[in-house]
């Protein structure tokens, strides 16, 4: 499986992005139009692209595979990275997203509803986790399947006989 | 009946037009247009008075802060995304619906892709200043309805690699 090019580089996008979308603080990034997830299929795509050598027949079905991959393994990596960061400790649990939420109301910033209400509620980290799971395989692979296309925009050398 | 180039030999032209018939670049759209819908479906159910509004604005934390002073208010109510998301979600869902119309300037796009990064500058320079939500909302248009080409261009591309190409034993 490791031999498959387009695997190998989807594994490598969405593991590197899936680890990074988790960190704290550095997962706000992807407040910056999904740049994290978009991120993620640029990367697999330039990792593809890097070893390839004969011209592609469809690059753009190929980017748009690729960024997929690379989606759905971000999706998966980010959530149990998440997980794993929030239970060590590392990472701020629902407690201290609350109190972070909390002192921002009392600053007068407006919090979206759902955040307070998802944040107060107790013994919901494992409906959370699965929902999240769910959410993250999902919006990554849409937004990484947009990065997969960029990248391919940018990296791709067109073979200009083909014009 | 006309015979149509190998893949390889075909210009971006052939593959745009390959791809304007084929049922996926309508799936797109519908897509598009769902996805557009769930942006603006919890400000309409939280106008209407429906409580679990904000169950379908839970959709968008991954990809967006939802800070309702950066967003959009029809009748009252913040929208599932912040001005500038829903300007990139609106250009692609135009993109998506304009660029089969708009062949030659796709042609010239497609042949020189990476033209689309021109169209983010905007963007990128906006985030580093305060400007207002219609602002922030055009230059997430600009940026994003360029980008529609790209899964466009991948539709034509997997529709011409399954067109018999008459030369195939």
């Amino acid at each position: 499986m490791m031999n498959n090019p387009k695997i190998k580089s989807a594994l490598i996008g969405g593991g590197v992005f899936g680890v990074i979308a988790a960190l704290p603080y550095i997962e706000m990034l992807n407040m910056l139009c999904c740049a994290l997830f978009v991120g993620g299929g640029v990367l697999a795509v330039y990792f593809y692209l890097k070893e390839q050598t004969a011209p592609l027949g469809s690059p753009y079905g190929d980017g748009a595979l690729i960024g997929m991959m690379a989606g759905v393994i971000g999706g998966i990596v980010t959530t149990f990275v998440g997980a794993v960061l929030m239970a060590l400790g590392l990472a701020p649990d629902w407690a201290d997203t609350a109190a972070v939420l909390a002192e921002l109301e009392s600053l007068g910033v407006e919090i979206p509803g759902v955040a307070g209400e998802a944040t107060t509620q107790e013994h919901v980290e494992e409906a959370i986790l699965g929902m999240e799971l769910v959410m993250n395989i999902v919006m990554f692979g849409i937004f990484a399947t947009i990065g997969g296309l960029v990248g391919m925009a940018i990296f791709h050398k067109k073979d200009e006989s083909a014009e | 009946m006309e015979q149509l180039p190998r893949v390889a030999e075909r210009s971006p032209k052939h593959l745009f037009h390959a791809s304007m018939r084929s049922p996926w670049a309508y799936g797109l759209l519908l897509a598009c247009l769902g996805w557009l819908a769930l942006v603006f479906a919890p400000a309409l159910f939280a106008a209407a008075g429906w409580p679990h509004a904000d169950m379908l604005r839970w959709l968008f934390h991954p990809v967006c802060h939802q800070i309702p002073a950066r967003s959009f208010h029809p009748l009252g109510e913040p929208l599932a995304a912040c001005a500038r998301c829903t300007g990139m979600y609106v250009g692609f869902t135009l993109g998506v619906a304009a660029w089969p119309q708009l062949p030659r300037l796709a042609a010239k796009l497609a042949k020189r892709p990476r033209w689309i990064l021109v169209f983010m500058v905007p963007l990128f320079v906006d985030v580093m200043f305060e400007t207002g939500a219609p602002i922030r909302f055009a230059t997430g248009l600009v940026a994003a309805f360029p980008c529609a080409l790209l899964p466009l261009m991948a539709i034509a591309d997997l529709t011409a690699a399954r067109t018999p190409t008459g030369d195939d034993p």
